[in-house]
């Protein structure tokens, strides 16, 4: 027995805490992985990177005129301005997680209020000062807290699927927009004479900023390249952060919350169904061979699956 | 070498009182015999040590979310923890027992008196109360007329306000019927001190105040519809934004029912539903804060967003418990109050255990005349305001502040009762900023409950203490602090 509006605030605890991990793991990725950037590359393009990844290039360019770090930086950590810096996803995970005390445990309510009240000792000019990393460590591992708190004191029903059905849908969305962003990272550069150093440099920087370099490293034997690093990302059925992966948690937590209801075509049920069946018998060449357009086609396939969701389950 | 300083050399350069009752240290300065072990506990403990606990106490509360909203639109910075005190105040097994038994007294006469009034009126018809005092409150509800709750309890819950006067006797203070709150902090500053100093807690045989959301739950659920084998209770918030919402959330979960806000609910053919992710799933009992006027627009305020429309015709039908019923605001009016300790010898012909304080009601000719020549010596509040909102106190006012606050009470007599004022005990409380412990005004809010053969009283309540110096209101939203309470087990 669930609560509609309980139900939308679990999955959306669940969403804003696997993107706070994502957006401040790429953002720490890139700021230091920038460091370690062949000559020719240039600085504005991690910046860029960043914002792409985090949807809030256009946002940004109304707040301000120049790309400059620190602005950068700022904006999509600690900037109350900005509606979807961390500091302002943490609050709003707080939010839900407050109108949810009734159905979870305490443990898990406090994990996330230490993390708000964490989040709001951060200033400018400390984040200037010694840049993102104190910050977004902290953000990395106290979603990873939250997610451990969370898995270690809840039933497995309901309560527990929405906020991992939250959790997967959003992870699945991530990487898929981590790809993009990186290929689109690459194309910039692609007239670049020492492309080729560039190329290996980005595919690392890819699967470190999806916190997958070493257990890639480790899977393949060796160092990563295209193929290996959309592989891992995409098709892997063992490593926790590829699509694949959470499309089959996904399908595994939706039939908990339906109550194994037969499925209809017009439900998210089968939606999930259909797009994980596609994607085990998919081979890398075929998504090689047009791997923009398939993202893109990923990224609107789940983002009508949040859809569903929400239509069937989350509104009354 | 600096000597360390303890909480003994604190306590001896303690500033006494003798214009009030000090709770800690009799007229001659002695520790009373009943906080012998806290004092001399806390007498070796050293100031630093002391401050330690002091901080740890305040961060365990901001890290478990205890925070009240200060009404403010600002999103941020307006979170406040309800300051904790580590020195309890004690109240001995025997004055408990008469405080108990004159709580349960009181909440029978006024569950009677409610009933009468909206059915059979034979205390108006006796003239025992005034008609006109009841037929012209506010909270007077039409729509509670000719219908008798569940088990004749309009009261579940009931919050009276208690203080210790400097004749060494409690007098209630006011009766609170409504939505009354502050238990969440009895039960979290109890944890506190738990946590806090466990060797001192565990020694000193207090009675316990954790079966507090055990017995609520059977009230909630002995008030379910006949024929209700296995009722759905849930408790009924206006949503995190309300200054209660920890306590709602916190009891919610206590008690493993469903918080739920207006829009989870709805009504169809006088039953409610709750709109669940597989469907509607019907409610049984409302515990709900949030008071009558928003709780149906269709029957009261229509623009209430909180409540739940068609909500008062399923109660009325008999579908659904309200937890308090409406209505209830008539009975806790600061003017009926004065007319308590009558409701109890004509309902149970018993005489009070509790002493009221004496009251002026100023809507009676002798009263209100002797209310405008002594508003000096006098407090005086409107009947119908809560939150220590509104509260004259005569002695702190200038010449011009009385003449301006006569014309006010003549233009509404109605409104206004005086009280002489009253000296509320003092307590011994560590005042951050001096570091050091000085005398503040407390009072007690005890909660009871009352159920179908149920009839509880929780063994402690939320003694309130007035930061300010010298302040004698004490309520959070007026910069108020808190300590647990101990009753003392024989």
């Amino acid at each position: 027995m669930m609560l509609s509006r309980t139900a939308n605030s679990l999955f959306w605890i669940g969403r804003y805490i696997e993107r706070i991990e994502h957006l401040a793991r790429y953002i720490n990725a890139q700021y230091l992985s920038s460091s370690d950037a062949p000559s020719a590359f240039d600085k504005q393009l991690t910046l860029e990177s960043m914002l792409f990844m985090a949807s809030a290039a256009q946002s940004f360019q109304e707040y301000s005129p120049q790309i400059v770090d620190h602005q950068v930086i700022y904006f999509l950590t600690l900037e109350d301005q900005n509606p979807y810096s961390i500091k302002n996803y943490v609050a709003l995970v707080r939010e839900n997680a407050r109108g949810v005390r009734d159905n979870t445990p305490t443990e898990l309510w406090e994990a996330i209020n230490r993390f708000y009240h964490a989040m709001n000792v951060f200033t400018r000019e400390e984040m200037e000062k010694k840049g993102p990393y104190d910050f977004c460590k902290s953000a990395m591992d106290t979603t990873t807290i939250i997610k451990g708190v969370a898995d270690n004191t809840l039933l497995r029903n309901e309560v527990w699927s929405l906020i991992r059905t939250g959790i997967h849908l959003e992870r699945a969305t991530q990487i898929t927009q981590i790809i993009l962003s990186k290929l689109q990272d690459i194309r910039k550069t692609e007239e670049s004479p020492m492309s080729q150093a560039i190329q290996s440099y980005h595919w690392a920087a890819l699967l470190r900023s999806a916190g997958g370099l070493d257990m890639s490293r480790h899977y393949y034997g060796t160092t990563p390249n295209r193929e290996r690093a959309i592989d891992f990302l995409l098709l892997n059925q063992k490593f926790p952060k590829s699509v694949l992966y959470n499309l089959e948690k996904l399908k595994a937590d939706l039939k908990i919350i339906s109550n194994n209801k037969p499925i209809s075509p017009d439900s998210v049920e089968f939606t999930v169904g259909k797009l994980t069946a596609n994607m085990n018998f998919l081979t890398l060449d075929e998504i090689l061979a047009q791997a923009e357009k398939f993202l893109h086609d990923l990224q609107q396939t789940l983002i009508r699956i949040g859809a569903q969701i929400e239509q069937q389950y989350l509104t009354f | 070498m600096i000597q360390e300083k303890y909480l003994e050399n604190l306590f001896r350069e303690y500033s006494r009182t003798s214009e009030f009752l000090d709770e800690v240290f009799d007229e001659n300065g002695q520790i009373r015999q009943h906080y012998q072990r806290v004092y001399n506990h806390l007498a070796k403990i050293s100031l630093p040590d002391f401050k330690y606990l002091n901080d740890y106490a305040k961060k365990s509360s901001f890290d478990q979310g205890i925070t009240f909203n200060v009404y403010s639109d600002k999103s941020q910075g307006v979170e406040r923890i309800f300051p904790f005190d580590l020195f309890p105040r004690i109240i001995p097994t025997k004055e408990w027992e008469k405080i108990e038994k004159g709580l349960i007294q009181r909440n029978r006469a006024l569950n009677l008196f409610l009933q009468d009034i909206y059915n059979e009126k034979k205390i108006l018809k006796d003239n025992v109360v005034p008609k006109e005092l009841i037929f012209s409150s506010r909270h007077y509800c039409k729509h509670m007329m000719d219908f008798v709750p569940y088990g004749g309890i309009y009261v579940h819950i009931s919050g009276t306000d208690i203080i210790k006067h400097k004749d060494g006797e409690y007098y209630v203070l006011e009766d609170n019927l409504r939505c009354p709150s502050g238990v969440s902090y009895v039960l979290s500053n109890r944890m506190a001190t738990k946590r806090i100093l466990p060797n001192l807690f565990f020694k000193s045989r207090v009675q316990p105040v954790v079966d507090y959301p055990e017995a609520l739950a059977e009230v909630i659920k002995s008030v379910a519809p006949i024929g209700v084998d296995q009722p759905v209770c849930v408790v009924l918030t206006p949503g995190m934004y309300n200054s209660a919402y920890y306590e709602h959330s916190y009891l919610a979960l206590q008690m493993g029912m469903q918080l739920v806000e207006g829009r989870d609910l709805f009504v169809d053919h006088n039953f409610v539903y709750m709109k669940t992710i597989h469907g509607p799933k019907k409610v049984d009992v409302i515990y709900r804060r949030i008071d009558d006027d928003f709780i149906d627009p269709m029957v009261f305020r229509a623009d209430s967003t909180l409540g739940i429309p068609g909500l008062m015709s399923a109660f009325r039908e008999g579908n659904v418990s309200l937890v308090n019923a409406p209505g209830t605001g008539v009975a806790d009016d600061k003017a009926v109050y004065t007319y308590v300790p009558d409701m109890i010898r004509y309902y149970l012909s018993e005489e009070p255990i509790l002493k009221n304080v004496f009251t002026y009601r100023c809507e009676k000719g002798d009263d209100f005349l002797y209310v405008l020549e002594n508003l000096d010596k006098l407090v005086v509040k409107p009947v119908d305001e809560s939150g220590g909102y509104g509260i004259f106190i005569g002695s702190k006012a200038s010449r011009q502040e009385q003449e301006d606050f006569k014309e006010i009470i003549k233009a509404n007599r109605r409104k206004y009762i005086a009280q002489p004022i009253m000296s509320l005990s003092v307590h011994s409380t560590f005042i951050e900023e001096n570091e050091r412990f000085e005398p503040r005004h407390v009072d007690l809010r005890t909660f009871s409950l009352s159920g179908y053969q149920i009839e509880y009283v929780c063994k402690g309540g939320l003694t309130r203490v007035a930061l300010r110096k010298g302040n004698l209101i004490v309520n959070s939203s007026q910069g108020g602090g808190s300590k647990d309470t101990w009753v003392l087990q024989e």
